[in-house]
């Protein structure tokens, strides 16, 4: 699919795969992460002048373990990457992610940014988390990553039961506003094929 | 028990420009390298009890057997064989600064320690060479019971405690350096703090390398007892040398229910010694441990101050400052273990990498099953000059607990031209003004440390940004 420029790629299941991007080419990958027995290498290369990748994913499951290594290396100069990833992970399932912004030294003014945040949803649950960071220039605009790991907060909870919530309920809508966060990050005709998908994945973590 | 022949080494007479050294006189040097034998002879030399011998032979089958770490540094040019373990310089410990050798007390000029003291440190022990030769205390210190005294004093004076916690917080089979360290460990500081005292300040230990080719392996223990506190200070310098040092140390910390331990490292020894150390503290119910580490020197660095909160209440703090220049390899960062609930932590980690220099942030926040209400924050910077400067970050996230609040933060940035450009229009110079911009960014770290430190360490980023392209 394409939109205003932009290559968009959306993977209902994810594999393994590699990207290669040329000068002035732009991607966006929207992608739902699957439990898998092997670790899965998602890479991007941003080979020419100007390449921008934005990556938008969903870790959500309630069985098995995702393992994820999602590489972004910035190899040419003025390259801009963005990945934002949310985890929710239920029942005994667990999640290891390790995310990679590697800048070479010939990437200059390099721009990448990297947000991981999980949501624990189970007590059984597991998250692991391992942003990295690989800078061999100085010369960059800017690279910056962050993780959160954590749960529903108590206060949260507390405000929406005052409302005459049931629990459940209460969650089922922190745990939508979670995921459907991301959703600013699309454009609106790529929202309205992914929501249905996400609501899909809540289902299955609610009925946990 | 075999009488070793002590020798003198030449002093060779190479050049060198940056840092100073004194003429050795060793009076017992074991040879260059490792085996049983050296370790036994340097059980022998300090006439140490049996248990000792034999953790110290234990360790080093250890050390034979663990495999040299492959993630971090590049440690392939160290040569084991090519290393001095033990050198003794002196014959005992001496307490009287009168008493101290007069080229040592020279070294020892050009360091400050003197003034120091004057100033404001309760208690100096300074390592020079493999043992402590210079000891004091002030007086309402020994009064309240606290123990300071280089390591050896305490497994002689102070079995009874010394036994008791001794290895107990970095086994000889932690890692390999920890496993060299055990076995060949010499000097260092013991430090007793009892139930309920407070050390109002900062407790200062000055280490030195001397003699080429020597390895320093000093060992520091510190217990603090139910709700006591301590400050130490640990400033490490190194003059320059050829060829590369080895320096492995191990430091153990307790800090017992409501004590509240913190630990201070300057650490900046000359641009060729391997500086491998392992760090780590047990914290109690409701006990602070900080660890506030500098590391400036060194060749390669690899340092990775940990706490491990065993009781609900604990809590850790981890200030980490790395400045790597041409060369260099600050492989540095902290560790957090989460073991209990109510626990909290938080690290803060600066780092400087200019010219060739690299810098990498590696942390581990484990929270355990069962540690519920654990919160954590982690936030790396670095700030990089020049083209070939290299900047990494490796935090680990290992979470098994639900009710946890985990936030990691990293960025890396490079001096804006704009900040650069607004303090030369005030009339600032551009090294002037580099110098600045540094200065306020490791700022957090510096303000957390005594003043003449906190005036060292500027004064040792302004040198090292002199003339540096941006």
């Amino acid at each position: 699919m394409q939109l205003n420029g932009t290559k968009i790629i959306i993977r209902k299941e994810s594999r393994s795969e590699c990207f290669h991007l040329t000068s002035g080419e732009s991607l966006l990958y929207v992608v739902f992460y699957t439990p898998r027995t092997q670790t899965q290498k998602i890479e991007f290369c941003l080979e020419g002048l100007g390449a921008n990748v934005t990556i938008i994913g969903w870790d959500i499951h309630t069985q098995g373990k995702t393992q994820i290594q999602h590489h972004v290396s910035h190899r040419a100069p003025d390259t801009v990457s963005r990945t934002y990833v949310r985890s929710l992970i239920g029942g005994a399932a667990e999640s290891v992610f390790h995310g990679l912004i590697h800048i070479q030294k010939k990437a200059h003014g390099s721009d990448g940014i990297f947000v991981h945040n999980t949501l624990l949803a189970s007590h059984r649950a597991r998250g692991r988390a391992e942003p990295t960071l690989e800078i061999e220039t100085s010369d960059v605009v800017q690279v910056k990553h962050a993780a959160t790991v954590s749960t529903f907060d108590a206060e949260q909870l507390y405000y929406l039961a005052s409302r005459g919530l049931h629990e459940i309920d209460v969650k089922k809508l922190l745990m939508e506003g979670f995921a459907e966060e991301l959703l600013q990050h699309l454009p609106t005709e790529v929202c309205k094929q992914i929501r249905p998908l996400i609501d899909k994945k809540l289902q299955g973590i609610i009925a946990e | 028990m075999s009488k070793t022949k002590p020798h003198t080494i030449q002093h060779p007479q190479e050049n060198y420009t940056a840092g100073f050294r004194m003429p050795e006189r060793a009076v017992f040097k074991a040879r260059k390298g490792l085996n049983e034998k050296i370790i036994q002879q340097i059980s022998q030399h300090k006439q140490e009890p049996q248990w000792m011998r034999e953790f110290r032979l234990q360790a080093y089958a250890l050390f034979q057997k663990k495999p040299m770490p492959r993630w971090g540094a590049d440690l392939s040019a160290i040569d084991f064989s090519d290393i001095y373990y033990y050198l003794k310089p002196t014959r005992q410990s001496e307490k009287r600064w009168e008493d101290v050798p007069s080229e040592i007390k020279t070294t020892f000029d050009r360091l400050g320690i003197p003034q120091a003291e004057r100033k404001y440190l309760a208690g100096v022990g300074a390592q020079y060479e493999s043992e402590v030769v210079y000891h004091s205390l002030q007086k309402h210190l020994e009064k309240k019971g606290v123990i300071f005294v280089d390591t050896d004093t305490g497994l002689r004076k102070y079995s009874k405690i010394f036994k008791k916690y001794f290895g107990t917080v970095v086994p000889p089979g932690d890692n390999k350096f920890a496993a060299l360290n055990s076995a060949v460990w010499s000097g260092g500081s013991f430090l007793y703090v009892p139930q309920g005292v407070h050390v109002d300040l900062p407790l200062q230990a000055y280490f030195r390398i001397n003699a080429e080719k020597m390895g320093q392996f000093e060992r520091t223990l510190i217990i603090a007892e139910e709700g006591s506190s301590v400050h130490y200070v640990e400033g490490c310098t190194a003059s320059t040398y050829s060829s590369g040092s080895l320096h492995s140390a191990v430091v153990e910390i307790i800090v017992k229910r409501g004590a509240h331990v913190r630990y201070t490292t300057i650490q900046n020894w000359a641009k060729n010694v391997y500086n491998l150390v392992t760090k780590r503290a047990v914290a109690y119910q409701d006990a602070v441990m900080e660890w506030v580490d500098g590391n400036l020197g060194s060749f390669k660095t690899m340092k990775y101050p940990s706490v491990y909160l065993m009781e609900p209440g604990a809590r850790a703090e981890i200030l980490s400052l790395a400045f790597a220049a041409d060369g260099q390899h600050q492989d540095a960062g902290g560790k957090v273990i989460h073991v209990a609930p109510h626990t909290s932590s938080r690290i803060i980690s600066k780092s400087i990498s200019k010219g060739t220099g690299r810098t990498s942030y590696r942390g581990l926040l484990k929270v355990h099953r069962g540690a519920t209400d654990v919160k954590s924050r982690v936030v790396c910077d670095a700030l990089m000059f020049g083209k070939y400067a290299r900047s990494d970050t490796y935090p680990t996230i290992k979470i098994d607990e639900l009710q946890t609040q985990i936030e990691h933060e990293a960025s890396v940035s490079k001096i804006r031209d704009e900040q650069l450009f607004y303090l030369t229009s005030r009339g600032v110079t551009e090294d002037e003004a580099r110098g600045l911009i540094v200065n306020g960014f490791i700022e957090p770290i510096v303000k957390e440390l005594p003043m003449e430190y906190a005036v060292e360490l500027n004064r040792l980023i302004e040198m090292e940004m002199e003339g540096s392209v941006g």
